[in-house]
């Protein structure tokens, strides 16, 4: 049991375990999904939009945020970390290309935010991000990166993030594969297949960001959405056509 | 302090007022429950003063009260009585109790089954409430009927939970049962696992039926959201075969439509998580 172990983020318990640090995992599944897929030439970002109140204007309700002419991040946790965690993030990207005359790549600033991060988990008075990340951006080519609380960063063919992250990531890897990867418009299907499974209220409430070679970050528009669900749906209909005939 | 004699007094320190100690014990607000005219007039009528039932669903919390609200409650019910409890004075509710978000308990009766309630409470009654709860509850209805069954269904957190592996390896929501051992049936779910408890008002109804020696069981959803979602609220679905909410149902094409509905209603407003 956790017994006292979970007061301090300095304290192991006794089986090894950090509880502050795992608590604010927790934090991360309270915000909702992010899903991240990278293909051959593009790097494609979708995320649940939560219903926001009649009155509040939804342009200030912001789930995916650009760093640098080529990187996004979308984060699951707590809104106001993520502020400070992006603010950060983005003077480092315009300090360095000041130092160095040259863009970040897309691991030097997930390991930046990892860092800043892990600093959190470690000394004494201080509370963890409770949020992960999702990074995607193109250097030398696509990347997708993935961050959470304890400072721990992995570059993925295909992740998710938030809510339930566990179900979305187990239907990326039953369905990514090289020739989904190869093809741009079937990577955006599928993230928006996989946030599909889990989304409470249908497409109205997807937002999607693809990023490709050269281009700047480009959010797909809720027209253009519906056209890749309508294509969804009609596959499935093929699909179920399919498995009648077969019987 | 020792005295002159030996014995040993505990000195008392001036410097504080004795009477803090006497502190009161808090004061629990009892329960009240309010009957419609109608059913007032029919009680006068049943000699014992209670209605009878071969039914009763409780549902405890917005995820059960959303469930039974999107699925099991139609146009055939109808308003019998209101509980009063667990109100706490920053509650806000409308004038007319009707938004779906306020803090209400309604009883249901069907038309069509006279003999079915359901009892939908979305108020927090607290441990010590809910004896006067199960109470006022029962006060008026009638359980002895030997083909009385009662299904209670409430909602918690997976912290709560204990076992063996860790939260994050666990897959919310997921449902546990308990019953009284009049309940003859199988639960569509695991039982609840040792040394987990349930408290609150949930255990006090199972307990209460317990003792009454009738056939009831429990249904407990293990969710990770603080905020209601519509797979907490689904994960009860599978309960809609059981005994004894298979006799109530009709088919509800449009329970997901209220089960979305109730989600905007409550995610609404809150952007701390994104």
């Amino acid at each position: 049991m956790s017994s006292r172990y979970d007061r301090a983020i300095t304290v192991f318990s006794p089986d090894g375990h950090l509880f502050q640090v795992e608590y604010a995992q927790e934090a991360v599944k309270k915000g909702s999904t992010a899903v991240g897929v990278r293909g051959k030439d593009i790097v494609v970002l979708g995320v649940e939009k939560k219903a926001v109140a009649k009155l509040q204007e939804d342009r200030t309700v912001r789930k995916i945020a650009l760093l640098d002419d080529h990187v996004a991040l979308a984060f699951a946790g707590l809104t106001a970390d993520a502020r400070i965690l992006i603010n950060r993030a983005r003077i480092e990207c315009q300090s360095h290309k000041l130092t160095v005359e040259d863009p970040v790549t897309i691991e030097y600033i997930t390991r930046y935010i990892a860092q800043l991060k892990q600093k959190y988990t470690q000394s004494n008075g201080r509370r963890p991000f409770g949020l992960s990340a999702l990074i995607i951006g193109y250097d030398d080519g696509p990347h997708l990166y993935q961050t959470d609380p304890s400072g721990t960063y992995h570059e993925w063919k295909a992740n998710a993030i938030g809510r339930s992250a566990k179900t979305v990531r187990e239907f990326l890897e039953k369905h990514y594969t090289d020739e989904v990867a190869g093809d741009d418009k079937e990577c955006i299907k599928l993230t928006l297949k996989a946030l599909l499974e889990v989304v409470q209220t249908g497409g109205k409430n997807v937002e999607l960001a693809i990023m490709k070679n050269g281009q700047p970050l480009k959010m797909i528009d809720s027209d253009e959405i519906d056209k890749y669900l309508a294509e969804i749906e009609k596959e499935k209909e093929e699909e179920a056509e399919k498995k009648k005939a077969k019987k | 302090m020792a005295t002159f004699f030996g014995e040993i007094v505990p000195s008392f320190s001036r410097a504080v007022d004795d009477d803090d100690d006497e502190e009161e014990s808090p004061h629990v607000a009892t329960t009240n429950v309010r009957w419609s005219p109608l059913v007032r007039a029919e009680l006068l009528q049943i000699p014992d003063g209670k209605l009878p039932c071969q039914t009763l669903i409780v549902a405890v919390g917005p995820a059960a009260a959303g469930f039974a609200q999107a699925f099991i409650l139609n146009d055939d019910y109808y308003i019998v009585g209101a509980i009063f409890s667990g109100m706490e004075e920053t509650d806000v509710n409308t004038f007319d109790q009707k938004s779906p978000t306020d803090k209400t308990c309604y009883i249901y009766r069907s038309t069509q089954i006279p003999d079915a309630f359901l009892c939908l409470c979305k108020t927090d009654v607290s441990a010590e409430q809910s004896y006067s709860f199960t109470e006022q509850l029962f006060s008026c209805i009638n359980i002895e009927s030997k083909y009385f069954y009662m299904s209670i269904l409430c909602s918690c957190m997976t912290s709560e939970y204990k076992c063996d592996v860790p939260v994050s390896d666990m897959n919310p929501p997921f449902l546990r049962a308990l019953k009284t051992t009049q309940f003859v049936g199988v639960p569509p779910c695991k039982y609840l696992e040792q040394p987990n408890l349930v408290s609150g008002l949930p255990a006090q109804l199972l307990t209460y039926a317990q003792i009454k020696e009738v056939k009831a069981v429990l249904y407990i959803c293990y969710t990770e959201t603080i905020y209601l979602d519509s797979a907490s609220m689904k994960i009860f679905k599978p309960l809609l075969e059981t005994t004894p909410i298979r006799d109530l149902i009709q088919v509800n094409p449009k329970g997901d439509e209220v089960i979305n509905h109730l989600v905007d209603m409550y995610s609404l407003k809150n952007t701390m998580y994104l």
